[in-house]
């Protein structure tokens, strides 16, 4: 089970959601927490982020981590847009 | 160098991939549809091409803010860089959705008046949606990766509360008031 370290930036994203994405980002770590390789995590690396992963979603906030030692992850930013939907169902035929 | 490798990474991911688009709707396509169904590998070609060069561009930031040396005024302008480019997601969320409509509407008044064209008109929309979205899923993401660059770099990083157990860290997260 990682470690997780809550940066200054992701509180100030954090902070920045309504209380439904509030809770629902909180239960993705929690997740993430009891089980990083649970697939409904979407868990990958962040493209051009060395060391940064991401726990993803379509259709809510994303969640930035970067792997700090094997047991720790920093979680440094979240946030979401209400097109990605839309783009991943047009792109998902793509690839 | 730092400020010359953000300008091209806002050049670059502003770049207006609406121009995959235009042009949906019109007469023209309609013809060109048919009769050179190649257009469509223009476009995925060109998000290819855009895709590897963006990325590029993102690890050169990457690799120029890691050289440093770093100054006040390159964070300030790494803010800059993302508040301008999560604008233009707002902007190109907008008219992806105007002209998902516009190109909708006409197809409807094709299948009416020939339907053999709004067929060839159908699936080139479809690809050509298809690239534009595949495009700005590789633009939200290198945004993100700026974010994840700029947290790096803020003078608190690195300064949170360490969470071992998930239930600390579930009642924590709870307390946190908007």
């Amino acid at each position: 089970m990682p470690a997780i370290r809550l940066d200054p930036s992701f509180l100030l994203a954090f902070k920045g959601l309504s209380k439904s994405r509030r809770e629902w980002v909180a239960a993705r770590l929690r997740l993430f927490q009891i089980d990083p390789s649970d697939k409904a995590l979407r868990f990958r690396a962040l493209r051009c982020a060395p060391g940064h992963f991401l726990i993803d979603s379509v259709r809510y906030d994303r969640i930035i981590l970067r792997r700090e030692t094997d047991d720790l992850y920093a979680v440094v930013d979240c946030g979401g847009h209400d097109i990605i939907d839309a783009w991943e169902a047009r792109a998902g035929d793509e690839r | 160098m730092i400020e010359p490798v953000i300008l091209e990474v806002m050049h670059r991911l502003n770049e207006p991939v609406p121009a995959l688009v235009q042009g949906l709707g019109s007469a023209s396509l309609v013809r060109s549809a048919r009769t050179r169904p190649g257009r469509t590998e223009t476009s995925s070609r060109w998000v290819d091409h855009w895709t590897k060069r963006a990325q590029d561009q993102v690890d050169a930031l990457v690799r120029a803010y890691a050289a440093g040396p770093i100054e006040a005024d390159h964070l300030a302008q790494l803010d800059r860089l993302i508040a301008l480019l999560d604008a233009g997601t707002d902007e190109t969320s907008k008219t992806y959705r105007r002209y998902e409509k516009l190109t909708k509407g006409f197809l409807k008044q094709l299948r009416a008046s020939a339907p053999a064209d709004a067929a060839a008109f159908a699936a080139q929309r479809d690809r050509i949606f298809g690239d534009w979205a595949r495009a700005a899923l590789v633009r939200s993401e290198l945004i993100l990766a700026l974010r994840a660059l700029r947290a790096r770099y803020r003078p608190d990083a690195g300064t949170g509360d360490i969470f071992d157990n998930p239930d600390d860290l579930t009642a924590y997260l709870r307390g946190v008031a908007a």
